[in-house]
């Protein structure tokens, strides 16, 4: 009877199966058609596709930001200097001089001065 | 034995002109989809990738704020999506009803053109069509929605009708009849170049419709002294039609120039940007959102060019990939057309390849420098609607046709035996191709 | 042939093709991509790598408006307006001219229909100098073909307040004379770089590798301490008095003596420096007080009993013998004032501006009788080493003059010539070097290093300079009481009249003789009044000279009224507190 076992052995061996290994395996139920194997490639090439993009594209964005705030500072710098321009016309002695205010002035007839 | 069985089919097939075997539907070939898939994925992609830099620079050029970050990318979905839809439905839609309905399409498609040429080059009515230079090429959809180019839908009629036309005058032995079967397709082709070439002065639409034709007239079968004919009268057409029109002198001199043009004309600068930006690619390319010449270095970087900014984006490693996709789809196409056995299937698939082939072939060569400018698509890779839909709805029908396709035997003695048996086993065929142990 | 299955050589035909071209295709990327690669690479380079430069903000200059500084020289934009005749339509151009005239008025070149129609060019300037606001309007009208160009110039608030001290910056960007000619560089600033890969219209873009961002450094903005309103006063009262007396040259300067910072530089003629191209004589460029040198006459008598008091030969009651002419070396000297002879004080000799006194006090430098090598010696110290005269000041301005003292052993600088330099005579000095050494001789003898400088403005911050002290103890603090008492009893003895009581104000007159065809004449003489004002301690120094050609100037009766004038002032304005 033993020998015969020993046998059987010989034969698993003689099929070339590798050891250690389950003489049977269990094929999944779950079958992909090509289809299914479409969808996934795709699904799958889009999902890294988009991960890397999205840290990758925005960059250039903020280029042109960056450039438009830039333009909005150039602008509001000359305004500024406009007005500085305007402020400084408007306070020069000239200006003053010749103001309503300045006209209406008159020349104390005395000055007397606080002793401290 | 054999021999004798096949003349006799071969006489039954001369005399009806039916096809001896009725091939059942099976699977159909979905490499054409994972290939068309493919290719719409990277058209995504690159939207992704530019479009924003696209949106900013025209913003920035026309001081609004119309174009969001994802415009392009959101427009390029919509389209994609418009255009799976377009290819679903004509992967399942009946081919005999399209067969059909043929002619009214193609009538619908003249109607179309004319309607064009009525409201844009008589009435100049701006608000309905969009002319640049005299002429005419879309409609535009009330509303804000964006533009149709009819002459993607004669295209679609051109090539069904005419598949079906060659298809009967095939199958009733008339192929080679000039007057029968070449005159009326003659007349059909003049008229489609008279509005295309003529009056949107569109020559790219122009020569893929002439490959259409000339892939179903070589797939028909028609004889080669014929052929030569057709081949000679389309050569003195396109000299005629090149003389006649400057800007096409001007293309032609200017790729004749080759670089030594100056950057003035726009052609000029057109073939000299996408060169710049091929170029600058190198062997892996600049990277994704790095891409330069999409700043508006060179024109029409998210339609006509974007071979040229995948190739600068992508390298030579991205470029061969989709030059690879692109002819895979090519070959696949070929064959199905190779195993269909009724003859209108056939043509529907060939005028498809023609169809395909001419845009693929015509856009690269323009890009890299050895073609003159077009003005043609990349077939689903570039951005705007109209014609990516187009073609997708013809890869639907090449699709559905690759479901009746039939498939020698590999086994030795067995090669006439009807195909159809084994249906709902995947693509007909008698044994798996390893030998039986 | 297989009936049903019919795999044509035909679709073969088209698969190879197809392979066919895709190969070339291949290959030629394989050209474009890799063997050509570096080739479109710098191609690229060449079209998307821009230079941009950022200019540098010309520094400002400020002021003094009290203890607070103000702008007196600021930078506008204006705008350049040019066209492309090639790109303007034949029948466009009368509507643009039209519009162009219509709002940039007076601002547009002659003859701007020709310009136009030169359609050989492509660039021609149509309007100068349109305001912001100008510019924004024709812009507005969206004329093809128009453009305009930014154009930094400088602003005067002020006018023509303080021309000369300022300068003005040319058509070139380059400052001429006074303080923008010689801080040119401090006031340039240095020019930014921006090297960058720019998008088809000049963005910037991140994308590049080798972008360059240096940010520009303007220039420095300088606070002067010229104050606006004595500028301002002592240009009005230049003005007037050459007015009074019809002189056509005149010059003031006034410098506070505590801290050697000049307070008002004025001079006539004068100009308005943003239009300083419409000047026909360039002498009203020219700064009077540091570029023009001359014999300054008796006011230098201070700076001789100054000499003498701190030497110890002389005290303000040491008397000499007055027979007004004194012989030296064998010319005899003459006093323009004649009558006060015998026995007098020196005193009595400043107050007269008696030549023979201030002969007297060279002589007694040396051995009493001669003004030998040791005399000239000791003049010649304090005169050119402590007082300055004959040095450039290093005030901040362009083109100072240096003048001239003659050395001691020199073969000119005998007897004669340092007899006449005892009275001012036979040196050539500046306004400012007289100026800085009177305010040294009054102070308690402190040289301040004369400047124009207050210090400058950082963002909004005012930073102020500190005085520098070029030579301290020049004289004695009880030497210099001695000198500001007698310049006061010099001046109180005429013109008492003429001051606010209660304040000390003290002046010295000066009327030189010029040197015409190479002799002294008396036909043309300058008149010059140096004095200084204050409370219980001199607050200002007054300068002033009048001249004119082939005119009798003289000191009393034509330069001190204009000091008069603006001491007067400078008491209120400086809010100086009247004694008992």
């Amino acid at each position: 009877m033993s020998y015969q076992r020993t046998q059987q052995f010989q034969s698993r061996r003689a099929n070339n199966w590798n050891r250690n290994q389950n003489t049977v395996a269990f094929v999944s139920a779950v079958k992909l058609g090509p289809i299914a194997h479409t969808v996934l490639i795709a699904l799958m090439i889009t999902v890294l596709g988009l991960i890397y993009l999205t840290q990758a594209t925005r960059a250039t964005s903020y280029d042109y930001e960056a450039q438009k705030i830039d333009s909005q500072i150039a602008d509001l710098t000359t305004k500024k200097g406009d007005l500085e321009v305007e402020n400084a016309r408007l306070t020069a002695l000239e200006a003053v001089k010749n103001s309503t205010v300045a006209k209406a002035m008159t020349t104390p007839a005395s000055t007397e001065y606080v002793r401290q | 034995m054999r021999q004798s069985l096949k003349k006799a089919a071969e006489q039954v097939g001369r005399s009806t002109g039916q096809a001896v075997t009725i091939v059942r539907r099976h699977a159909p070939d979905y490499q054409i989809a994972l290939y068309m898939g493919l290719l719409m994925l990277m058209g995504l992609i690159v939207m992704y990738a530019i479009g924003p830099q696209r949106a900013n620079f025209l913003n920035n050029i026309e001081g609004t704020d119309f174009y969001t970050t994802n415009y392009f990318f959101i427009k390029q979905t919509a389209s994609l999506l418009l255009a799976m839809a377009a290819f679903a439905f004509m992967a399942t839609i009946p081919y005999r009803l399209i067969m059909k309905y043929a002619g009214k399409v193609l009538l619908l498609a003249f109607v179309a053109c004319g309607l064009l040429v009525i409201l844009g080059n008589i009435l100049n009515i701006d608000q309905l069509t969009l002319c640049t230079k005299g002429a005419c090429r879309w409609f535009i959809i009330p509303g804000g929605l964006g533009t149709i180019q009819p002459a993607e839908f004669l295209k679609f009629g051109v090539l069904v009708f005419v598949a079906g036309f060659l298809g009967i005058r095939s199958q009733q032995g008339l192929i080679n009849d000039i007057n029968r079967t070449l005159f009326p397709v003659g007349i059909i082709a003049v008229l489609s170049m008279f509005f295309v070439i003529i009056m949107q002065k569109d020559m790219g639409t122009g020569i893929a419709l002439v490959s259409i034709l000339v892939a179903m007239l070589i797939a028909a079968n028609i004889k080669w002294r014929i052929l030569g004919l057709v081949f000679a009268g389309l050569l003195a057409a396109g000299v005629l039609l090149i003389v006649v029109a400057p800007h096409r002198i001007d293309r032609v001199a200017t790729f004749l120039n080759g670089d030594n043009t100056s950057v003035d004309d726009a052609s000029g600068y057109h073939i000299s940007h996408s060169k710049i930006a091929i170029g600058t690619g190198g062997l892996a390319g600049v990277g994704i959102g790095n891409s330069i010449q999409a700043s508006g270095y060179l024109p029409e970087s998210i339609n006509d060019s974007v071979f040229a900014i995948m190739g600068e984006t992508f390298g030579f490693l991205g470029l061969t990939g989709v030059i690879a996709v692109f002819t895979a789809l090519l070959l696949r196409l070929l064959k199905v057309t190779d195993h269909l056995n009724d003859m209108r299937m056939k043509l529907l698939a060939a005028g498809v390849f023609g169809w395909l082939a001419s845009h693929v072939i015509l856009n690269i060569a323009a890009m890299i420098g050895i073609f003159p400018l077009t003005g043609i698509t990349l077939p689903l890779l570039s951005f705007g609607g109209t014609s990516m839909i187009f073609i997708a709805a013809a890869l639907g029908m090449a699709f559905q046709m690759s479901r009746y396709t039939a498939f020698g035997s590999k086994l030795r003695g067995n090669e006439n035996e009807d195909s159809s048996s084994r249906r709902g086993v995947g693509r007909t065929r008698y044994a798996s191709r390893r030998r039986p142990s | 042939m297989k009936l049903e299955l019919q795999h044509g050589s035909r679709t073969r035909l088209l698969a190879f093709i197809v392979l066919g071209l895709m190969a070339i295709f291949v290959v030629r990327l394989f050209y474009l991509q890799i063997i050509k690669h570096d080739e479109y690479v710098a191609m690229a380079m060449e079209e998307q790598v821009k230079r941009l430069t950022i200019p540098a903000k010309r520094g400002m200059i400020y002021a003094m408006d009290g203890a607070t500084p103000a702008k007196l020289v600021m930078n506008t934009t204006v705008y350049t307006l040019f066209v492309d005749p090639q790109v303007i339509k034949e029948k466009d151009r009368a509507n643009v001219l039209k519009t162009i005239r219509r709002i940039a008025g007076g601002n547009v070149q002659p003859s701007i229909e020709e310009l136009i129609s030169r359609t050989d060019t492509r660039y021609q300037i149509l309007a100068t100098k349109l305001t912001r606001t100008q510019a924004e309007l024709i812009k507005k009208e969206t004329l093809t073909g128009v453009g305009f160009q930014e154009v930094s110039q400088r602003y005067y608030p002020e006018g023509g307040l303080a021309a000369q001290t300022l300068g003005f910056v040319n058509a070139e960007g380059h400052g001429q004379y006074g303080i923008e000619g010689k801080l040119d560089d401090r006031l340039t600033g240095k020019d930014g770089l921006l090297q960058s890969v720019t998008d088809v219209s000049n963005v910037p873009l991140t994308i590049g590798r080798n972008n360059v961002n240096q940010p520009a450094q303007d220039g420095e903005n300088i606070v002067l301490s010229i104050d606006k309103n004595i500028q301002s006063y002592a240009e009005k009262a230049l003005a007037d008095g050459l007015q009074r007396t019809k002189a056509e040259k005149g010059s003031v300067i006034i410098m506070d003596p505590q801290t050697g910072k000049i307070m008002a530089m004025a001079n006539q003629p004068t100009y308005n420096p943003a239009e300083f191209n419409k000047v026909q004589d360039g002498a009203a460029f020219n700064n009077g007080t540091v570029s023009t040198p001359y014999e300054a006459g008796s006011v230098i008598k201070t700076l001789t009993v100054a000499t003498g008091i701190d030497k110890g030969v002389i005290t303000p009651d040491s008397t000499y013998v007055n027979t007004d002419t004194i012989t030296v070396g064998g010319k005899t000297i003459k006093n323009a004032t004649k009558g006060q002879t015998g026995t007098i004080t020196m005193q009595r000799a400043l107050n007269y501006s008696l030549n023979t006194g201030m002969v007297t006090i060279a002589q007694r430098l040396g051995d009493g009788k001669n003004i030998n090598v040791q005399a000239r010696g000791t003049m010649y110290s304090y005169f050119h080493d402590k007082f300055g005269l004959g040095r450039q000041t290093g005030v901040e301005l362009a083109y100072e003059s240096e003048g001239n003292v003659v050395l001691p052993n020199d073969a000119s600088g005998a007897e004669v010539r340092y007899s006449n330099m005892s009275f001012g005579q036979g040196m050539d000095v500046t306004m400012v070097q007289v100026s800085a050494a009177f305010c040294s001789i009054i102070n308690g003898g402190t040289y301040y290093q004369p400047t124009v400088i207050n210090g400058v403005m950082d963002g909004t911050d005012f930073k102020e300079k500190q005085s520098v002290v070029a030579q301290s103890g020049v004289i004695s603090q009880a030497t210099s009481d001695k000198v500001r008492s007698m310049v006061h009893t010099a001046r109180s003895t005429f013109y008492a009249g003429s001051d606010k009581k209660g304040f000390e104000v003290g002046g010295k007159t000066g009327t030189s003789q010029t040197i015409v065809n190479g002799d002294y004449s008396d036909d043309q003489t300058i008149g010059t009044y140096l004095g200084y004002g204050g409370d219980d301690a001199p607050r200002y120094v007054i300068m002033v000279q009048v001249s004119g050609k082939n005119m009798n100037l003289e000191g009393g009766k034509h330069a001190m009224p204009i000091f008069t004038d603006i001491s007067n002032w400078m008491l209120d304005y400086l809010k100086l507190q009247p004694k008992g």
